[in-house]
């Protein structure tokens, strides 16, 4: 088998190897958890608007998405919608609001005769994301079931899992929304937004308690035809002011942007500091080993060994560092992940892309890391193996 | 008529310039031929270790020719130049530089490997190994081979690739006498066995019975031999001089002061020690 000098120089000193592969595993952790929350974030966000049993999404006219821009529509341009498209129009509800969860004293809430309500301003609130949907048809209602019914009748609301784990509520508890008591009647999956969690209301419930009778945030239309939706698309809004209208995927698209464009700069900046955190531990053990052995690289050189061999040398004992804390880093990012679900129910979600930008980064990290060590031995003058 | 290995002619080294310009050889011309042990000594700075680099094909001369085998080395593009020094010349350091955290024998076998002999650099390390008697030490990083064992390796390792000529800086530097003598022996044997050139540069006087021929190079030059003197408590040679003892009628010669102060302390010490090196 052929000597090794790399993995020989890398073993030798374990301690500082150690040190190395756990810079890198620790940068892999931080990419690789901020890129699976990063996308599960946007996953909710896809999926979400992709289970809509409708082909198209009508907003107000310069409405994007449904997190960032707030889209109004009145009530009777779904007749027009539904005449000029040919297909069925179901209204859709969404306002993030405070849901009561709690009395002041820490007890459940109770709906009574008598019972003040909206007074108990101490209470314990939860943010949630509201949707209205029409109960009939289930388009734009939860997902997934976990358990329950998934049409909740009057003040009746089916709330998220990690809603009701984090607010100990389970179903016949209830909220109070806007003055009024619901009752939990089911529990829904994959809808825990971190900030906020999606909760789920009978539409004429949603406007009655919002105060928007008459008046829906979005309307979804169901095509007989879907091969049609570029056309009708650009009939509706031809035909009816006000209106900006999306095929399904688009605006699933356009929402997972509009998270996109608010996330990524920050998910940029911890990634390249995290780059730069596992490069810097990289590079500075290997250069200190470089130095270290400098004379010896002196040696190598001046017996006949070439400086590509040597850069070789050098470069393959930063890429093991950086395999090994690729490795260690993606089971630490899993283990973290199981952690943080169970523990704080934040959401990650890791795919193959992740995986392969992680080992990218952990490459180009072996490259940054060498390239001063390199430098270094391509200035030493093998004579220097004569100067004692 | 036996032929010539390395030929330096007219090598001139001038290190800086200006007024830290310093001139290390003043033209040397030196030939070493196949089987001969040549043993080159000189006062420190007297430019020994620049010529055996420039000799190596480590070190450009400022002039002068380096011919190896009669192809001229200096001048030469470095890659080429580094595989002459990788298969043609064999190197043997004072202070040993084994790699520290490779075995006696990957010493050795990672120098055949980079010579292209992947297939049998191990075979070939265990054999040049067992024959500098380090049978039992193969597995041994430097750290646990006493000073001799490793200088053993690092002329197992400049062997490896068969070299025409081993060049040595102070091999016995950092030895005792008898393992210095040891190490001499070995390269002696290497040189008269199988045919090897050795140019050897040294401060040790007590290694010059090994040479065949012994130069001395002070001032960038060749200077003659005949007047240089050993001095009994360091053992270094050098030329006659202020520091000087006479005892029982006899003339001692001492590199400093500290050294003859010494000798005056306790002379009989030193008497025996030199009769007994010699």
């Amino acid at each position: 088998m052929v000597v090794s000098i790399a993995r020989k120089n890398l073993f030798a000193e374990k301690t500082r190897f150690f040190v190395s592969v756990g810079g890198v595993a620790f940068s892999i952790l931080l990419i690789v958890f901020l890129l699976g929350v990063y996308n599960a974030f946007q996953r909710l966000f896809i999926d979400y608007v992709e289970s809509f049993a409708a082909d198209l999404v009508v907003a107000q006219e310069g409405v994007t998405d449904m997190s960032h821009t707030f889209s109004l529509l009145d009530i009777n341009k779904m007749s027009q919608i539904e005449t000029i498209s040919g297909g069925s129009v179901y209204g859709l509800v969404n306002r993030t609001t405070n849901a009561r969860v709690r009395e002041e004293d820490g007890s459940k809430i109770i709906n009574f005769p008598g019972r003040k309500k909206g007074e108990n301003k101490k209470a314990k609130k939860a943010t949630i994301n509201l949707m209205g949907f029409e109960k009939e048809s289930g388009v734009g209602g939860p997902p997934i079931m976990l358990s329950g019914s998934k049409t909740p009748g009057k003040r009746e609301i089916i709330v998220d899992r990690v809603f009701s784990k984090q607010n100990e509520l389970t179903l016949g508890d209830s909220v109070e929304l806007f003055d009024e008591v619901f009752t939990i009647t089911g529990i829904t999956d994959k809808n825990n937004m971190m900030l906020y969690t999606r909760a789920f209301v009978d539409l004429d419930e949603a406007q009655e308690v919002l105060r928007q009778k008459g008046q829906v945030n979005f309307i979804l239309v169901s095509l007989p035809d879907p091969s049609r939706a570029s056309e009708v698309v650009e009939k509706l809004e031809s035909n009816i002011a006000g209106i900006t209208v999306y095929k399904k995927s688009d605006f699933a698209k356009s929402n997972a942007k509009a998270l996109m464009d608010t996330f990524v700069p920050i998910i940029l900046v911890i990634t390249v500091i995290g780059f730069a955190t596992g490069a810097v531990v990289v590079g500075l053990t290997i250069y200190t080993a470089t130095m270290e052995k400098i004379k010896e690289y002196g040696v190598l050189k001046a017996i006949g060994s070439t400086n590509r061999r040597l850069f070789f040398v050098v470069f393959e004992q930063a890429l093991w560092s950086s395999l090994l804390g690729y490795i260690l880093g993606i089971f630490l990012a899993w283990l973290v992940s199981k952690l943080v679900v169970d523990v704080i129910n934040m959401v990650v979600e890791f795919n193959l892309a992740t995986y392969i930008l992680a080992l990218g980064a952990s490459i180009l990290m072996s490259f940054v890391a060498t390239y001063i060590p390199i430098m270094k031995i391509a200035k030493t003058d093998p004579a220097m193996v004569f100067r004692s | 008529m036996t032929e010539t290995i390395l030929d330096l002619h007219g090598i001139v080294k001038v290190f800086g310039e200006g007024r830290t310009q310093v001139r290390a050889l003043s033209g040397v011309d030196l030939e070493v031929k196949k089987g001969e042990v040549v043993l080159i000594m000189g006062p420190s700075g007297s430019g020994k270790t620049t010529l055996l680099s420039i000799g190596g094909g480590i070190l450009k001369p400022t002039d002068g020719k380096v011919l190896l085998k009669g192809r001229q080395i200096n001048g030469m593009d470095e890659e080429l130049l580094t595989k002459i020094r990788l298969s043609e010349i064999g190197f043997i350091f004072q202070q040993f530089l084994l790699l520290s955290a490779l075995t006696a024998k990957e010493n050795v076998q990672v120098v055949a490997e980079f010579a292209g002999d992947i297939d049998s650099a191990a075979v070939k390390s265990e054999e040049i190994l067992t024959r500098l008697g380090l049978e039992g030490r193969m597995n041994d990083v430097p750290a646990n081979l006493s000073g001799g064992e490793k200088q053993r390796v690092a002329i197992a390792r400049a062997l490896v690739n068969d070299p025409d000529i081993l060049l040595a800086d102070e091999p016995t530097a950092n030895l005792d006498s008898k393992v210095g003598h040891e190490v001499m022996e070995i390269l002696r044997e290497i040189a008269k066995k199988r045919g090897k050139s050795v140019l050897v540069v040294s401060h040790d006087n007590r290694i010059r019975d090994i040479a065949d021929r012994i130069l001395w190079l002070e001032d960038g030059k060749f200077k003659e031999i005949g007047k240089m003197e050993t001095d009994p408590v360091c053992g270094m040679s050098i030329e006659r001089g202020a520091n000087r003892v006479v005892r029982e009628r006899k003339e001692y010669f001492f590199c400093s002061e500290g050294c003859m102060n010494e000798f005056r302390k306790e002379p009989g010490k030193f008497i025996l020690t030199n009769k007994l090196n010699n």
